[in-house]
């Protein structure tokens, strides 16, 4: 409708980073010391009348030192598609992701497969009614090898307080299948649901702040007790002149898993929390440098494996 | 027939618990509101008027033979206060202007529902009362409406007239005098116009620029060491957001895009005359965040090649 308002084009960005790392791990907390880092991704976006496209790529191989084979790779290819017909909107996506652990003795591949399909109608100036529907598959290797997969359906209402502030909620509904495939013992499987309130919350002008909370109950066929799990995201980012800027993002996910069914769950984790803060002066809109503070702390549910670090680093990217 | 008359009643009897307010209620509202941003305009045009007696002071006091410094440093300083004051009414301008349209479009929406329903009555044939006094209503609504229909008046002169003006055509000094005057009130108008809509475009633009970055970085911070990868694990750029990492539900209908639909319209440069921008005004318009900057970069740059034009007739 608009030929030309809309440039868009390709985008590239590359990086690179390093700095003090200090594992949460005992055994190799001695032999990791640093962190270094390169990051690259390639983006496409193109708009036409109403429709528009995505298509990105993302790349980010880290490795710790200084002792040991200690390494991460991390690579992902998305492709969406957007359109619109007056107050209605749809949206399609694909994306796979490629996570690759090498920590101490443990190797862990974490290979991710997902569809999205969503549609939006829009009310009156502010108002919108949508439903996502999300498809995802995950093959986890370790030791065994886990196999999950799961459908997921959330109807939401986005309503706009001002040209600035937004709020959604909606209802998320999962059926899930997770299988575990283990040398020495048989193969099980376990399948179940999970359904839970997602409200969201969004004020952004001159800063930004966007916060997520999603309780939810997940029921399984072969435990009768449901399990409870929460997750809370905040995102904070503030222009703070016209070069500085700054960022930050609180993750917390806690589920109450239950041991007795540990490798066939839906989730891979007892708990991911993350803090992570960034500081970043720009200039001639293509160089940045900044100054990197992060947390992470996951429990993986089997083999007990704890992935944790404290980082503190810094970096420049280029962009184009 | 006797559904019909039913339906509409009902209707009219839902109506303001379907749209919150009712119809009175509305257009008391959009009243006040006119007569609020009468008020704030005639406030900055008097704020404008002192800001220019103050320059003119401190210019004619700089150039004097001995400058009072500190008759300039004052005048200076209350010059910045005047400055912030003016910002202040033209941002609260601005959302009394949007504030407006949001009215005017949901009177529009109510009346034009009320004016189809007694058309429907009128039509079906099967109405038993004063047919005279049913048409007096549909008369009444649709005269409410012409009301309602007209773009936001952006510009109180005639750009064509402008155009069509020069100084060199004045027949005496007094008619060259009225066309300055005129000429230099077309140019302050679209100053005030090219401010207020440089502002809105570069507070969205800013907005979308950091929330555009803060995506990046959560996409960056959930590389790091993430390990789910279900339905919290955000492949699709963050949840809730469109290709572009606006949330999803935002569209800037009509009532923001016609008033700068308008303005371009008025300063009459044929840009707005394809067929396909003239769907801008329709009522049922909406448009993306993405799409309204756009918008109102156009407009930025029609007004910035209207304002050259007019400078260049007062040279």
């Amino acid at each position: 409708m608009y030929p030309g308002l809309r440039a868009g084009g390709w985008e590239w960005k590359a990086g690179t980073e390093g700095g003090y790392f200090r594992t949460g791990d005992e055994d190799i907390s001695g032999k990791i010391k640093y962190i270094g880092a390169i990051s690259g991704s390639l983006r496409f976006d193109h708009t036409y009348d109403r429709s528009s496209c995505l298509f990105q790529i993302r790349l980010r191989p880290e490795v710790y030192g200084p002792q040991g084979n200690n390494y991460s790779i991390n690579a992902s290819a998305t492709g969406q598609y957007q359109r619109r017909w007056g107050d209605f909107e749809i949206n399609a996506g694909i994306a796979s992701r490629i996570q690759k652990y090498q920590l101490h003795s443990n190797r862990l591949d974490i290979n991710t497969f997902q569809l999205l399909a969503s549609a939006n109608r829009y009310f009156r100036t502010r108002m919108s009614i949508g439903i996502d529907a999300v498809y995802n598959k995950v093959v986890l290797m370790n030791h065994t090898k886990n196999r999950i997969s799961a459908w997921s359906v959330i109807p939401k209402a986005n309503y706009f307080l001002s040209d600035f502030t937004s709020m959604s909620a909606g209802i998320l509904m999962e059926s899930y299948w997770a299988q575990t495939k283990d040398i020495i013992l048989t193969t099980r499987s376990n399948r179940g649901w999970r359904f839970g309130p997602e409200l969201n919350f969004e004020y952004s002008k001159s800063w930004l702040i966007r916060t997520k909370y999603l309780p939810s109950k997940r029921f399984f066929s072969s435990i009768n007790e449901a399990q409870v799990e929460h997750e809370i995201n905040i995102v904070f980012g503030k222009k703070l002149t016209t070069h500085w800027s700054i960022f930050m993002l609180a993750d917390y996910y806690f589920s109450a898993n239950d041991s007795s069914v540990q490798n066939v769950v839906y989730t891979q984790t007892n708990y991911e929390n993350r803090i992570h803060a960034k500081l970043v002066y720009s200039w001639k809109k293509s160089y940045s440098v900044f100054v990197k503070m992060a947390y992470t702390k996951n429990e993986l549910l089997y083999e007990k494996v704890t992935l944790s670090g404290t980082q503190a680093s810094v970096g420049i990217e280029f962009q184009k | 027939m006797k559904k019909v008359i039913l339906l509409f009643f009902v209707y009219m009897l839902l109506s303001p618990f379907v749209h919150g307010q009712s119809t009175g209620e509305l257009e008391m509202q959009f009243r006040q509101l006119n007569q609020a941003l009468q008020a704030e305009q005639a406030a900055l045009d008097s704020l404008n008027d002192l800001m220019e007696i103050k320059a003119k002071d401190i210019a004619y006091e700089k150039k004097s033979a001995l400058p009072d410094q500190n008759k300039i440093i004052k005048w200076m300083s209350h010059a910045v206060t005047l400055s912030h004051q003016i910002k202040d009414r033209q941002r609260r301008i601005a959302n009394a202007r949007s504030e407006i349209e949001i009215c005017r479009s949901r009177l529009e929406h109510m009346y034009t529902e009320t004016i189809d329903s007694l058309r429907q009555l009128e039509r079906s044939g099967k109405y038993i009362g004063d047919i005279y006094e049913l048409r007096n209503h549909l008369l009444i609504w649709t005269e409410k409406r012409i009301f309602l229909t007209p773009l936001v008046s952006t510009l109180s002169f005639d750009p064509q007239k402008v155009q069509r003006t020069e100084l060199t055509d004045a027949s005496d000094p007094m008619d060259r005098a009225i066309i300055e005057d005129y000429l230099t009130n077309a140019l302050k108008e679209i100053d005030a116009h090219i401010q207020v809509v440089t502002g809105t475009r570069k507070e969205f633009e800013e907005t979308a620029d950091l929330r555009r970055r803060t995506s990046d970085f959560i996409n960056e911070a959930h590389e790091q060491g993430r390990i789910s990868s279900m339905t919290r694990s955000q492949a699709f750029r963050n949840t809730g957001t469109d290709i572009f990492g606006n949330p999803v539900g935002q569209m800037f209908t009509a009532v923001q895009v016609r008033s700068v639909a308008g303005l371009m319209q008025q300063l009459n440069t044929g840009t707005l005359m394809s067929h396909t921008n003239k769907s801008l005004m329709s009522a049922k318009t909406a448009i993306t965040q993405e799409e309204y900057i756009q918008l109102l970069r156009q407009a930025e740059n029609l007004l910035r090649t209207y304002r050259s034009i007019v400078q260049k007739k007062l040279k």
